[in-house]
Order: C-alpha cells, then structure tokens, then sequence
C-alpha cells in the first residue's frame, strides 16, 4: 500500500481515496482483509476518528465492509465497482480538461485524434 | 464529564498572562494546544493541574474543583517540561512511587516501552539526558492510570526516530484504552493529523478552539496575480500575505464569497495546520506592533 | 483513612526511616569510631572507653535535631506529589501523621536505651536518671511510683518532638514559598535580628527600672507548671504539656497555612 498525504484536502477524504486507489490497484485483493484503524492510524499519525471517518465512506459506498471483531475487508465486486465509477467520471475528469487545454493550443479535432490514435500504439 | 476552566485570569507581578480564559476538555479526545513561545501554555497546563493559583476564576473536572482535591487531580497528570523528580532518585523508584499514588499503574508496559526506548530503568533521574528525561516522563504518562494526560514539549530532545516511536506508541495506547490527552508542542506538522481538536493560545486569550477539519476547511491560501488576488479577497477576514514579484498570496481565514466568481488567473488552495497556526499568530503580534 | 492518604503516609515514613539510620549511622560513625580511631593513632587508647562513649549516646537529643531539620524539608516531595496528582492537604496531614507516630517510636526507642543501657551504665537508678533530665522539674510530682514519672518523662518528650517537627514544618513552608534570593537573604537577616533582640534584652535586663517584667516572668513560670511554694521536682506538669500543645496547635496552623500556599516555583 502506498499512502501519499501531501494534499491539503481533508485527511479523512484521502484515507478514502488512498484506499480507493489500492482496491482499484488490486493492492487490496477482494475478500481480502484491508489494515486496521489501528495500523494506518499508527502509521501515518492519524487520529483513529478521521481513519474510521475515512473508512466509514467506503463502507457506505459498499467497496468494503465491516465483520464483527475480526476488520474491514474487501467486499468482491469492489474492483469492477471503481472500474465503473471511473468510466462515468472519465469525460468530466480527463476529455473535457483535454479538449479545453487542445483548444487553447489550436489543436484541431484531427490532429487530437491522430495524438489519441499515437498515444495507443506506443503505449 | 470534562474539564472546565471558567474566567481564568494569571497575572505574574502585574503582567497579564491569560486573560478571562474559558475552556472545556472532553473525555477521550487528542487536542492540540498551540501557542508561540511564551503565549503561557504551560502556565494554564500548572493551572489546570494545580501546582499554579489563577489570580482568578475556577478550574473543575466533573464539576468537582481541581483546587487541592486528590480525587480529582489524580484523574489527571501533566508531563511538564519543568522537572519535577529528584535528581538522585532511581526511574524505578520513580516508577514505585507514581504506582503507589496512582495506583493501576500498567508496570508491564513501562518495560516494554523502556526496552524499545532503551532506556535503563536503573539508573538516576538526574544522570538522563535531556532527550532520555523526556522518554522517562512520557513512559510514565503513557502508563499512569489517569483520564487526562496533558503533555507539555513531549518530543522536546527526541530524535526523529523516538518521535516517531513516540508517536505510534500514543496511538496504540490511545486505541487500547481511548482517554484524553493534550499536547502543546511547536512541532505542529508532526501532530496536525494526530489531533481531533485544537487549542491556539495567542494574546493571552484562545483565539481558535475547534475541531481540526472544522477548522482547515475555513482557511484558505488564495494566489494568483497582485490585482485578480485582492479583488477576489477584498473583505475577507485576511489574516496574511506572501509576495513573489507580481504574484501575491493571501490567507484567508473564515467563509469565501461563494457568489464571488473564482478568476481563471487565481487558484484556491487550502491551509495546513501549521501555516495557519503561523499567520493567525504573526498577524496578532503585527498589529500589536501597530498600536 | 483514604488509600491517598495512607499510601503518601507510607512513602513519607520509609524515607524518614532511611535518613534517620544514616543519621544515627553518621552520629555512631563521628562519635564513637572516629574518636577510637583516633585514639589508636594517637596511642590513648587507655582513655578511651568505648562502653561509656556508646551508652552516653544522646538517641534522644539527636531525634530532636533531626525531627526539626527533616521536617522543614518541603518543596522536592511538594514537586513529586504534586505531580502525581496529591494535593497539598493530604501532603500535610500525611507528613503530621508521621510526625507523630515517629516521634512516639523513637521516644519509647529512647527511654529503653535511657534507662536500660545509660542508666544502669553510669550506675543509677531510673530515679536518679530522670533527676539528670529536664524532666527533673516535675519528677516527683506525680508521686513516687518510678514507672508513673517515666510515663509522665516520655509524653513530656513525645510533645516535645512533635513540637519541635511542627516548628521545623512551619519554618520550611514558609522557606519553601521564599525565592532563592529571598531565602539567602532570611538566612543571614534572622540571626542578626535575633542578636540585636538578645542585646536588647540583656540590656533591659541590667536596667529592671525601665520596664517591669515582673508580670512576663511570673506568666513564663506559671507555664513552667510553677505553683506557690513548689521545689524543683514538684512543678505541675500537666502546665508545660499544655503549654507546648498550645505552641504545637499554633505551629501546626502557620505550617497548613504556608503549606497551602505551595506552588510551582519558575
């Protein structure tokens, strides 16, 4: 697991995120046990609230749950889940921002796509 | 179930140190206490626990007077900076004796933590280190049986490896038995995420006393060119500035304008805890400069 | 009790206990090795007996001097205990406790080593003993029953000790608020003071016309136990018990009130 708290958004809203990411990473296998409160808390010096804060929206997002006495694990499904929310996010968060930084450039529609068509091939 | 300070006053020969103080501790919570050198954080930390009189007002817990009361001041313990052990005494004389006033005392996991520490328990008080007394004390805080520790410079001397020992012991230690503490310590950027709550001590008043997300959500650093910048922050609570040729950043302490439309050339960015600490302070000290 | 209260008692008793047998350890080493030593060397061993050296140990006297300095000794154990959360009532009532248990173990300590070892050492009857004290003032008072009058000589000292520790509490309460300066300062001002106070009283001595002390003398005698007409031997008392728990009552008080006014020093 790679946690990188350099941001200034709220700790809580990147514990959720860094989790998120690891789940998507397939870091935290489905069905897997994630770590503790506790551990990620002792880690990276987070209060315990803001980890279990952190937490508790993956929880209500249903990507992890909760077994009583035992931790929080990866709920299967979890991975096409995030897979999912991404593809919808994917024209707001990544086309639109590309589109408005081309024009600013005067990259015709062509010429986008012949980068797009580029950035397959070699990669 | 807290701790309440009620109109707190100190004064040393005519000086004000606290001013009409109010606060309350709540069980089970980590709070910060900020404050520059001398803003008499320690002072309200000996108030608290009784070994300072307050020219006036009242500290309670559980609505019992902290004022000469074993019952309540053995609810609490204060790790001071001042050292209050005898220099010949041995740590584990220290020990035996903070076990007999206290009582539950938790001996098993003073070892444990001397052994990580590496801290020889035989040897006296006053042949420590600076960094090994502060480990002493904090051994004892963490296992002292008391609802309020209150921890004045915990990592004063400490390297950066016992800091971070320190630290994930405090969490652990938090976990397996939830009780409050308070740390007043000027290394901010190593307790802003560990803390639920803070304090910040200025001007001899508490002039910022919340949750810490509560908090970093209203501080805000707004930077872009001299005039997009103070068009967009004109009357908001500004509590700093930093210039770089023509680009200017203001922070921004309390609501933003939500109707005010964000220019293209300016970006909005949110504070961490310690440049906040440090123009809510500086900003103070100017303007007492000005008057 | 209150478990505070005994378990700060108890801690201040075991240390008690420890400075009091390096104190008769340091008096045995001064008084009785020392001079032997010395008397090896310089070849008088003839004139040293180390029998009369041991059994003239003033057990007594030295618990006196040591009750007065270990109990103006405050403000370390005011730090330890304030840090763990025992408040300064408690810290007072436990130290009186101990002043007072103490005090009644060494007296009984001292009376067995009075009369059972220097007594019979030196050849004398218990009576004869008690006439060499200061008791010797009341001895016969409370008639002639030897064991009634060592009674009577023990609660005299038992107050006496515990006197004389109040005294010492209250001397160091008020030394222990003082700033260092100011103590060093009280050090050298009290007995010059007091110098100034007993030429004074000398001289007013020499000159009895100018102030009539006939009445201060007559009331310091009526707290002595004297009565009209009573020899030496069969003054009251009962006067002078009353008298020093009266003085026991008043250092008591200075020393709880200074003694709540203990506080952190910078």
């Amino acid at each position: 697991m790679q946690f990188n708290f350099n941001s200034t958004e709220p700790i809580y809203l990147q514990v959720a995120d860094q989790i998120e990411e690891a789940i998507f990473a397939q870091s935290f296998a489905e069905g897997e046990q994630v770590p503790s409160t506790t551990e990620i808390s002792k880690e990276f010096h987070i209060n315990p609230a803001t980890v279990l804060k952190g937490m508790n929206i993956l929880v209500d997002a249903q990507l992890i749950e909760k077994r009583r006495g035992v931790g929080m694990f990866v709920v299967p499904g979890a991975q096409a889940q995030i897979v999912e929310k991404r593809r919808n996010q994917f024209y707001d968060d990544y086309v639109k921002n590309l589109v408005s930084e081309a024009r600013k450039l005067h990259i015709t529609k062509q010429e986008l796509a012949q980068l797009i068509e580029r950035g397959f091939t070699t990669q | 179930m807290s701790i309440q300070l009620q109109a707190i006053t100190q004064q040393f020969h005519g000086q004000t140190v606290l001013d009409n103080l109010n606060l309350t501790i709540e069980p089970k919570k980590i709070y910060g206490l900020l404050g520059r050198n001398g803003a008499g954080k320690s002072t309200l930390l000996n108030i608290i626990s009784n070994r300072l009189f307050p020219t006036s007002g009242t500290a309670t817990l559980d609505g019992e007077t902290l004022h000469d009361n074993d019952q309540t001041l053995g609810q609490l313990y204060l790790m001071s900076e001042v050292n209050m052990y005898n220099d010949h005494s041995r740590l584990k004389k220290l020990i035996d004796s903070t076990a007999l006033f206290y009582g539950d005392f938790d001996r098993a996991y003073a070892t444990q933590l001397a052994a990580k520490f590496g801290l020889n328990l035989t040897q006296r008080f006053g042949k420590l280190s600076t960094g090994y007394r502060t480990i002493f004390k904090l051994i004892i805080a963490l296992c002292v049986p008391a609802d309020y520790i209150f921890l004045d410079e915990p990592v004063l001397g400490l390297d950066a490896n016992h800091r971070e020992l320190f630290y994930q012991e405090l969490i652990d230690s938090y976990t397996n038995r939830p009780r409050t503490f308070v740390i007043s310590t000027h290394l901010i950027e190593e307790i802003a995420n560990l803390i639920e709550h803070v304090f910040i001590l200025d001007q001899h008043q508490i002039i910022v006393n919340g949750s810490v997300s509560d908090i970093l959500d209203r501080a805000y650093m707004i930077t872009g060119p001299d005039a997009d910048v103070t068009a967009y922050t004109s009357g908001l609570n500004i509590i700093g500035q930093d210039h770089l040729g023509g680009i200017t950043a203001n922070y921004v302490y309390g609501a933003l304008e939500d109707n005010r439309p964000i220019p293209d050339t300016v970006t909005v960015e949110r504070l961490d805890l310690q440049k906040l600490f440090v123009n809510l302070t500086n900003a103070k000290e100017a303007a007492a400069h000005v008057n | 009790m209150s478990t505070k209260r005994w378990a700060v008692t108890r801690y201040l008793f075991m240390e008690q206990l420890q400075l009091l047998w390096r104190t008769y350890a340091f008096i045995l080493v001064a008084f009785v090795i020392l001079p032997l030593l010395f008397a090896i060397l310089t070849g008088n061993l003839s004139h040293y007996s180390f029998g009369s050296t041991l059994t003239d140990l003033g057990i007594g006297a030295v618990f006196g001097f040591f009750i007065l300095v270990t109990m103006s000794l405050t403000y370390d154990n005011f730090k330890l205990f304030i840090q763990n959360g025992i408040s300064r009532k408690t810290y007072c009532q436990a130290k009186v406790i101990n002043l007072i248990g103490l005090s009644f173990g060494m007296e009984i300590i001292s009376a067995l080593y009075n009369f059972l070892v220097t007594a019979p050492a030196r050849g004398h009857s218990g009576q004869a003993f008690l006439d060499t004290t200061v008791y010797s003032l009341y001895d016969h008072f409370l008639g002639t029953n030897l064991f009634v009058n060592i009674l009577g000589y023990m609660a005299f000292n038992w107050i006496f000790f515990i006197g004389l520790g109040l005294t010492g509490m209250a001397i160091g309460s008020i030394f222990a608020l003082l700033t260092k300066f100011a103590r060093n300062i009280a050090i050298i001002a009290i007995p010059v003071l007091g110098f100034f106070l007993l030429v004074f009283l000398s001289n007013t001595s020499t000159s009895p016309s100018d102030y009539n002390l006939d009445g201060l003398v007559n009331f310091l005698k009526f707290l002595m136990g004297y009565h009209a007409n009573a020899q030496p031997g069969y003054f009251n008392p009962t006067m002078p018990m009353l008298t020093m728990m009266v003085g026991c009552v008043i250092m008591g008080a200075i020393a709880y009130y200074f003694n709540q006014k203990l506080k952190l020093k910078k």
